[in-house]
């Protein structure tokens, strides 16, 4: 028995053990959620072997726990820095507890600088600081703000139900357009356009000032970030768009999914400061267009200002947590000197084939 | 604590930091539920303070953490490398 590191073969069995614990049923769709580990935590290019997904080999029972991880290139104020993304955790609740501890304290001796995964559950968090990590609470705190209040409504009591997908339009677009006139989002100055990876990473690297530590994205890995949404639980359709100024002046960019009168999530927002009112504005007019009901994401200190002034309320979401020996790592991060955003954790990396009807669907998306 | 024999360590470590009383030294902590997760990081954390080591992460068996002879055999093996 001992935490060894992920290896192909072991994903038939990291596949079955993660649907048996989340309750799901993969029967024709195992290929698909194996391929999809693979793509994350061993193929891809955010996959890294120097900080690498671990598996708990029980001898007899084979695999019983595992950690997906994924790595991302920081620039920091002294230099490179290697960021971990602790993805899904599980473990067999059938050979006894603790191994899922053991697995994150493995994990966060890596090799990386520091640490982090912001789909946490309570159990986890506490476990998280019992190995000497820490909450991200800013990160730890939802937001949302209101396009439609009647679908938002009816969509609320609907996923009481377990109806998951958005109300039909008809009435409730109506009263949408009638009831929400005031929260409809001002119409934005400047342009948008589709979001050229390249020209991300080059705004990234002028951002030094706002951002001492920062995604420093290497060749691919921003685009395959893109890429791989549509294969994930994210819901709706996955936009990046770059923000120009009127003068044509770069200034920002947001990521997010969106549905028709559904939650549109937004997974990275990325802006100096003094260019964050107008990139927000870009962001909620554009689901506003697609005709989301409400935009949600996560609190992020550079997003707060404008937050506040643009009629945003708080939600309750799930625990973002970080991780370092270096304490003025720790201390600079906490307190809002690095860019972290949903697109660098792990709450975009979830299994993708519950959100489709089979393995048929994905392929043929793919 | 001051014992120098380890089970007694051990058994005063679990009483003092997780309060959890133990009946004999075989008894299966994780199967009888008396030891969850969490409880895991803490005896983890606890045994490196208390013993004076850290735990070799390449070799860390669930098992080794299932009793109090379990985990006295453990922190013996540890000690070999930093002696108690």
């Amino acid at each position: 028995m001992s935490i060894r590191t992920l290896q192909h073969e072991d994903l038939p069995a990291a596949a079955r053990l993660c649907a048996r614990v989340e309750g799901w049923d993969i029967a024709g769709r195992e290929a698909a959620l194996v391929d999809y580990f693979a793509d994350i935590a061993l193929d891809g290019p955010l996959a890294d072997p120097a900080v690498p997904s671990l598996v708990y080999d029980d001898g007899n029972r084979g695999i019983t726990g595992f950690i997906l991880s994924q790595s991302r290139p920081f620039s920091g104020p002294d230099g490179p820095l290697k960021m971990a993304c602790s993805g899904p955790l599980v473990a067999d609740p059938d050979a006894g507890r603790g191994i899922g501890a053991l697995l994150l304290k493995r994990y966060l001796a890596g090799a990386q600088d520091f640490t982090v995964t912001d789909n946490a559950t309570d159990e986890v968090m506490v476990m998280w600081k019992a190995l000497g990590g820490s909450v991200n609470t800013t990160a730890s705190v939802g937001w949302t703000r209101l396009l439609g209040p009647a679908s938002v409504a009816i969509g609320f009591a609907r996923r009481r139900r377990g109806v998951y997908e958005p109300p039909a339009l008809g009435l409730i677009g109506t009263v949408d357009r009638v009831v929400g006139g005031p929260l409809r989002p001002q119409r934005p100055t400047g342009t948008i356009e589709p979001l050229d990876p390249g020209t991300a990473v080059e705004l990234l690297m002028g951002m030094r000032r706002h951002f001492p530590i920062r995604p420093a994205y290497g060749d691919g890995q921003l685009r395959w970030l893109l890429d791989r949404l549509d294969g994930s639980l994210v819901r709706g359709e996955v936009v990046a768009r770059l923000v120009r100024a009127p003068g044509g002046r770069a200034l920002g960019w947001y990521v997010m999914s969106a549905a028709p009168r559904g939650v549109a999530q937004a997974l990275q927002v990325v802006a100096a400061p003094a260019d964050c009112d107008v990139v927000i504005d870009h962001l909620f007019a554009h689901a506003a267009e697609i005709g989301a009901a409400e935009v949600r994401g996560r609190l992020e200190p550079h997003l707060f200002p404008s937050l506040r002034e643009r009629r945003h309320t708080t939600v309750r979401t799930d625990w973002s947590l970080v991780a370092a020996r270096d304490g003025a790592l720790l201390g600079s991060i906490l307190g809002g000197g690095a860019l972290l955003t949903r697109l660098d954790g792990e709450w975009w990396m979830q299994p993708p084939y519950v959100a489709l009807p089979d393995s048929r669907a994905r392929s043929a998306r793919s | 604590m001051s014992s120098s024999d380890p089970a007694a360590r051990v058994r005063a470590l679990l009483r003092e930091a997780l309060q959890i009383e133990v009946d004999r030294d075989d008894q299966d902590l994780l199967e009888e539920g008396l030891l969850d997760s969490l409880g895991l990081v803490s005896l983890i954390t606890e045994l490196e303070r208390e013993f004076g080591f850290e735990l070799a992460l390449d070799t860390l068996d669930i098992d080794d953490f299932r009793s109090v002879e379990r985990i006295v055999a453990r922190v013996a093996s540890e000690s070999e490398a930093a002696p108690l």
